[in-house]
């Protein structure tokens, strides 16, 4: 289980961070500055529901009467926080807003450059109130600029960093990619602002106001591309998984179901080794293959030789055997093998997290992060909060609010913790989901990972 | 170029040994927020992003690789031999005055260098040292070769990239390097937390095909909560959300929201849209096959960025297709100073990719040119208290 233990030796142990924001970005940074110790408060709506709760997954295709608690995806980002449900639109929510502001360190918001100003609410307002305040704000596109004003989810952000272009088959067009991929370059450089900032401060005694474009972020990850046409006017395009400088270097199907092994081969004796590895067939012998170069230019057909033999081979031994003989190989995972992968269990990497039981949820596995720390043991410390499910504490506790005060918040609805307009939410469609190839066959067992 | 401000991070001293794209995108993170940055290469070759293309003018050089000067502005170069013992003496020299150390080599090669993370914090335990591999320091699969096609498949995005009847496909270009070098300056940032408050270095083991898994968060609770297994999609009912071909290129259309229906209808110029049977989330799936075709008849008869700009101003979501010679004429990221001009004796004069947050008060400065190779030796060493002769001996024996 999860071992919050002594958050007093976590790197942001002390930190009270707000969380005024919404889908993932901003979410997940949030997520993991909880998991670094930090003490992140989730400002929720009760008005509406999440764009993305009505996605799900929910527990066993179950919505259930509050739907909104029980969503997947919102349930990893917002581990580790507390949550306040307020209704922005009502002046006493805006006083409580200020109020936690003001014994805040960190504020992240996601909202358009309108809303957060019109709210009384941007960074100019706020630093009258907490002068050592960080903000930062997240837009598709930044605070200022021609496009400052264009809304942005993540495929349409995709589209416009130059992701698109360059991803989907080699000849084939541009693809949209995995899942809102933008917004996780745009997490983690949130977090990245927000830690350099909290050092400043730190040092300086001064807050700041971070203005985070979704849009650079995912040009950065292009930066000698772009150069590339500065400099020499090309324009890079598509290559699959094909790479500039080795062959073989693609993806080969193996034995079941939709089973894949990529290999890399990235010198002349990974592919002597690969030969071995494949009980050395007569083409692989070809003198035009002993060397990259005729390798590359006849990638096509070397492709088409190791598909056949990949086609009867188990994936996960192929894939060990070539390891062994020190040939660039991994098995492509799909979301059921992750759960069940040797090395990701070695590493906790997907946590168990209990939830509390009135939730129905039960204990589930949570994707945790991608670094461990030898000076701490960092954990999901605590489950999604329920909506509301801290306003007493959080006003009373922490905001001063008497008993009475809240009783009256709570009536007129200033604070909630259910969504009445909500109306029923729908269970996912997985048959029509499986007919469509959105999902594969179910796995009975997966309560048991 | 412009002047150095005060960086957040001026004064804290970073030891680069990373190589190709992770380390050195990591390394570089902390560099462009002021931190001293001293990056280490192999003598003569150098870090094997010098002979990755492509190059300016097309013409392979190690001073002239564009990956490599995008990676490397904002540092030092040192040569240093690591394989030899005053190689290592040097560095270790180095490490007693540096705050962090950056590397993305194969979990072993630390160790048989002789300078694991132990050795390090033995002459300085107050410094923080951050490995970024393809699996991590720990586990069964540790010591497996990976490059970005092998991280991206074992990571489960490629599971779900591509069409349901073809092979999986990995993102493009080589973002697990820059999403290890990315997710590696959290940690070490939150290391450096630590280190100001209580004077205590640590180990930081970043894993990219873990940082890939981390943006899996439909693809692994469809599993927890369901035991549902994403696959690839089938190309059918896909009007929105992918890539549609316009006059000039291709863009994005999104599903609007309730209520928007009608002034999508407008901007797209498909009043055959506005019929009924259309105007319902139901209604669209239900005549998937015929709302493709009319919304794809509609979508070409438009200049890509016209559609765009009219979309957005009339607050409907829309992508544009952008290629590399889109993003270098954009005039958005020209308003944000998003490009820098620098001029390189060997590369000449170009313009670099810069910051992709704004921050008030302190922040991104471009105050050096990417090094050319070994640079900075009579500096740097001259700065350990080696004298002109020491330093003469040593490029003699090949150590820097």
């Amino acid at each position: 289980m999860n071992q919050p233990a002594k958050t007093t030796d976590l790197p942001l142990a002390g930190v009270r961070v707000i969380d005024a924001s919404h889908v993932f970005a901003v979410p997940y940074a949030t997520g993991l500055l909880a998991d670094l110790g930090a003490e992140v408060i989730k400002i929720q709506a009760h008005t509406r529901m999440d764009v993305m709760a009505g996605h799900g997954p929910f527990p066993e295709n179950i919505p259930g009467e509050r739907a909104w608690d029980r969503v997947g995806s919102l349930n990893t980002v917002n581990r580790g926080k507390i949550g306040l449900s307020l209704d922005l639109t009502k002046p006493e929510a805006i006083e409580i807003f200020r109020r936690l502001v003001r014994v805040s360190d960190v504020l992240a918001e996601s909202f358009t450059p309108r809303v957060m100003k019109k709210l009384g609410l941007d960074y100019a307002a706020l630093r009258e109130i907490r002068p050592e305040l960080i903000m930062l704000s997240n837009t598709g596109y930044g605070h200022s600029g021609p496009w400052r004003e264009y809304g942005s989810v993540a495929t349409s952000l995709e589209a416009t960093t130059g992701m698109c272009w360059l991803s989907g088959y080699e000849n084939g067009p541009p693809s949209k990619i995995g899942q809102s991929y933008t917004d996780f370059l745009a997490c983690w450089n949130a977090v990245y602002a927000l830690l350099l900032s909290l050092y400043r401060r730190r040092r300086t005694g001064r807050g700041q106001w971070i203005d985070l474009s979704m849009y650079q972020t995912g040009a950065a990850t292009l930066g000698p591309l772009i150069m590339d046409y500065f400099a020499n006017g090309k324009v890079a395009s598509r290559m699959g998984n094909r790479h500039p400088d080795m062959a073989p270097h693609n993806v080969y199907r193996c034995a079941g179901e939709d089973r894949w092994i990529a290999i890399a081969v990235d010198s002349d004796e990974a592919w002597r080794a690969l030969g071995v590895a494949m009980a050395q067939p007569a083409w692989a012998a070809e003198a035009r293959f002993a060397a990259a170069a005729g390798r590359i230019e006849n990638s096509a057909f070397v492709d088409q030789q190791l598909s056949a033999w990949s086609a009867g081979q188990n994936a996960e031994e192929f894939a060990a055997r070539l390891q062994k003989a020190g040939v660039m190989a991994g098995v492509v995972e799909n979301g059921r093998d992750l759960l069940h992968d040797e090395q990701l269990r070695h590493r906790n990497f997907l946590e168990l997290v209990r939830h509390p039981p009135e939730s129905g949820i039960g204990e589930r596995r949570y994707i945790g992060r991608p670094w461990k720390l030898s000076g701490a043991e960092l954990a999901i410390t605590r489950p999604a909060p329920q909506l509301g499910e801290h306003n007493r504490e959080i006003l009373t506790g922490l905001l001063g609010y008497s008993e009475a005060e809240v009783d009256a918040l709570e009536k007129s609805q200033v604070i909630g913790n259910e969504i009445t307009n909500a109306g029923k939410v729908q269970p996912l469609h997985l048959e029509g989901m499986r007919r469509n190839h959105r999902i594969g066959q179910p796995d009975n067992g997966y309560r048991e990972v | 170029m412009e002047t150095a401000s005060e960086g957040p991070l001026e004064g804290l001293k970073v030891l680069d040994l990373g190589h190709q794209i992770a380390g050195p995108y990591c390394a570089r993170l902390l560099a462009d927020q002021g931190a001293d940055v001293v990056k280490i290469e192999r003598p003569l070759t150098g870090d094997v992003a010098r002979a990755m293309g492509p190059f300016a003018g097309d013409h392979p050089h190690p001073e002239k690789s564009l990956t490599f000067l995008y990676l490397n502005y904002n540092k030092r170069s040192l040569t240093l031999d690591l394989k030899s013992a005053a190689g290592r003496e040097i560095l270790l020299d180095l490490v007693r005055d540096a705050d962090v150390l950056v590397e993305n080599f194969e979990p072993r090669v630390m160790a048989s260098l002789g300078i694991d993370f132990k050795a390090l914090s033995a002459v300085n335990p107050k410094l923080v040292v951050t490995s970024i591999s393809n699996f991590g320091q720990t586990g069964p699969r540790r010591d497996w070769r990976a490059n970005d096609l092998i991280d991206y498949a074992v990571s489960g995005v490629m599971s779900i990239s591509g069409y349901a009847e073809r092979e999986p496909v990995k993102h493009g270009y080589f973002q697990a390097g820059y999403v290890g070098g990315l997710a590696g300056s959290i940690p070490t940032m939150a290391a450096v937390l630590v280190q100001g408050a209580t004077g205590r270095g640590q180990h930081v083991d970043v894993a990219i095909s873990e940082a890939l898994s981390s943006t899996l968060l439909l693809t692994v609770p469809y599993y927890t909560y369901m035991g549902e297994t994403q696959t690839r999609r089938a190309p059918v009912g896909e009007a929105f959300g992918n890539c549609a071909r316009a006059r000039d290129g291709w863009v994005v259309a999104h599903s609007p929201r309730s209520g928007e229906w009608g002034d999508f209808c407008d901007v797209v110029g498909a009043p055959e849209l506005k019929d009924p049977k259309f105007a319902t989330a139901r209604g669209k799936i239900a005549n998937a096959a015929e709302l493709d075709e009319l919304l794809g008849a509609a979508l070409v008869r438009h200049d890509r960025f016209a559609l765009f700009e009219e979309a957005n101003r009339k607050k409907i979501l829309f992508g544009v297709v952008q290629t590399p010679e889109d993003l270098a004429r954009c005039e958005q990221l020209a308003e944000r100073n998003y490009y820098h001009e620098i001029d390189h004796p060997v590369a000449g004069r170009l313009r670099y990719p810069g910051q992709t947050f704004e921050a008030s008060e302190s922040g991104f400065a471009i105050s050096r040119r990417p090094p050319l190779l070994g640079e900075h030796n009579e500096e740097i060493l001259a700065g350990l208290g080696r004298s002109r002769e020491d330093i003469l001996r040593l490029r003699e024996q090949g150590v820097v």
